[in-house]
């Protein structure tokens, strides 16, 4: 499977020649490696067979980038997803709003510092 | 949400708890009339937190937890994880292992796909196919708790292999459920297949055209049925798909008749698939199927783990010094509902750094809205039940 670095700026310019031939976008996933943040998009092409994964090193003090959903319309979820997980801002996405947790949620659990300390959920302390 | 008050949009809720949406989904609808004119899918009641879940606990003991995202087919699940840590791990499965993952799999495969016939028809208000399906579903999944011990949470692989051998007697009962199951499909087709009700209220509905459903990444059985040849058993084979013959079923109009006729074939060439693999059995001591020594990494002849004694007494693999090494890995499986994706961090420790699940229902609610824009109200169960959505899988 081929791994292209790329920095965070650059995604845009880098996903679009790619989409002619990697046009499934499976997943997008963020990984909190403590220093950065590091973004994984992994990619199928239907035509080739072939497997892509992107990947980029956002900073932990304003993790942001620029949202693929123009490209492709499966990076809406998935983009939203990460955003619920980790805090991730994705720029001029259309919807972005958490997903899986309700909207009210304090954090971003997928982060290795989270706590949950929210009061309202006391009836959790045993 | 509601664009022009003075035509009279009705917002409705549909869900969470509505019979037909297979779990727990609210669809915020914006009606005009009878027209669909805006959905908006709010998911997320089911979330579990299985991939925080995996960073406070050790690679097997993650491992049950793995069949529980999706319950239905829980044997995929299991492989997707389990080809996750093996390719990191570097560990090889025997031949035999591989073979059993393959029929069983395609067993839970035939179990999901009779399970989505039945609620399929019952949401289009057919009860009868739900009591058929059930029937020849406890067939398999009888035989499955013979294998397993379990009937749905299967938890039977580990990392390097499968936990246990066939049962005596398990391969002549399969065969004769596999030489069974052409006549019991047969059946439902003659009830289903040229149905007129059936017919009106499927041909012609929900048309996901290719373009679409590559934009939104639709895998499975929902793309075949737009006529994407994608099934990852023939174009990335994983377990030994290579070796078998088999073809991938395809249709083109992309409606929700043709997701039907996609799944029925696929039923059938899944028996034709086992029964070819049961041919193909290699022998083996039941001592051969897992790999033994998983070693903590040392690979010294006197240590405790991966020593000369240790290997001949064939001990279990100790769950608490599995260590993969650190890196990252990803397996991608086809699920009968489509794409699986595990991506495993790891970071040389004992549990998963992080744990991605890609999970094709995912997907398909997703591009629900795309599919009832401007179509009738009623043909939304049609469309949606068409989909094979499990909201569980949706959640994780």
């Amino acid at each position: 499977m081929q791994v292209i670095e790329i920095k965070p700026e650059n995604l845009i310019e880098t996903a679009a020649p790619l989409k002619n031939e990697f046009n499934l976008l499976i997943s997008v996933s963020g990984v909190d490696k403590l220093e950065y943040y590091e973004l994984v998009y992994h990619f199928y092409s239907t035509k080739t067979h072939k497997k892509l994964i992107l990947k980029t090193k956002l900073s932990k003090t304003n993790p942001e980038i620029e949202s693929l959903s123009g490209l492709y319309s499966a990076a809406n979820w998935h983009e939203r997803e990460t955003y619920d997980m980790f805090g991730i801002n994705f720029l001029n996405h259309p919807d972005m709003r958490r997903i899986l947790l309700p909207c009210d949620w304090k954090g971003h659990p997928l982060r290795k510092n989270y706590v949950n300390n929210d009061e309202r959920l006391c009836w959790n302390e045993r | 949400m509601i664009k022009n008050p003075v035509k009279k949009d009705m917002l409705i809720n549909v869900g969470p708890q509505h019979p037909s949406t297979h779990g727990v989904l609210r669809l915020v609808m914006t009606l005009e009339g009878e027209i669909i004119r805006d959905t908006e899918p709010v998911i997320g009641y089911l979330h579990r937190g299985k991939e925080k879940l995996a960073e406070s606990r050790t690679y097997t003991r993650y491992s049950p937890m793995v069949d529980r995202v999706d319950y239905l087919s829980a044997f995929f699940y299991q492989g997707a994880y389990c080809y996750a840590v093996e390719q990191l791990a570097g560990l090889s499965v025997p031949k035999r292992a591989e073979y059993i993952r393959l029929i069983t799999m395609e067993f839970n495969r035939i179990a999901s796909h009779l399970l989505w016939l039945g609620s399929f028809l019952l949401d289009l208000g057919a009860t009868s196919p739900l009591f058929y399906v059930f029937r020849e579903r406890e067939e398999i999944i009888n035989l499955l708790e013979q294998l397993t011990g379990q009937r749905m949470m299967y938890n039977f692989y580990t990392f390097g292999g499968v936990k246990k051998d066939f049962p005596e007697g398990w391969i002549a009962k399969a065969l004769e459920l596999c030489k069974k199951m052409p006549a019991l499909f047969d059946e439902y087709e003659a009830i289903i297949t040229k149905n007129p009700i059936f017919l009106e209220r499927t041909k012609g509905i929900g048309i996901m055209s290719p373009e679409l459903a590559i934009d939104y990444a639709i895998t499975g059985a929902n793309i075949r049925a737009s006529g994407v040849e994608l099934d990852l058993r023939k174009t990335g084979p994983y377990s030994v798909y290579e070796e078998l013959d088999f073809k991938v079923c395809v249709a083109d109009s992309g409606d929700s008749y043709d997701r039907y006729m996609v799944r029925i074939a696929e039923m059938r060439e899944s028996t034709r698939l086992i029964e070819r693999a049961i041919e193909l059995l290699p022998g083996g001591i039941p001592e051969k199927l897992r790999v033994k020594r998983v070693n903590c990494g040392c690979d010294k002849q006197d240590c405790r783990y991966c020593g000369f004694d240790t290997r001949l007494a064939g001990k279990k693999v100790n769950p608490v010094v599995f260590k993969p090494p650190a890196g990252e890995a990803t397996a991608m499986v086809e699920a009968p509902r489509g794409m699986v994706m595990c991506y495993i961090v790891s970071d040389g420790s004992t549990n998963p750094y992080r744990v991605k699940w890609r999970t094709p229902s995912f997907s398909s609610v997703q591009v629900l809205p795309e599919l009832v824009k401007d179509k009738n109200y009623s043909d939304l169960m049609p469309i949606f039940g068409s989909l094979d959505v499990v909201l569980p899988e949706v959640d994780r």
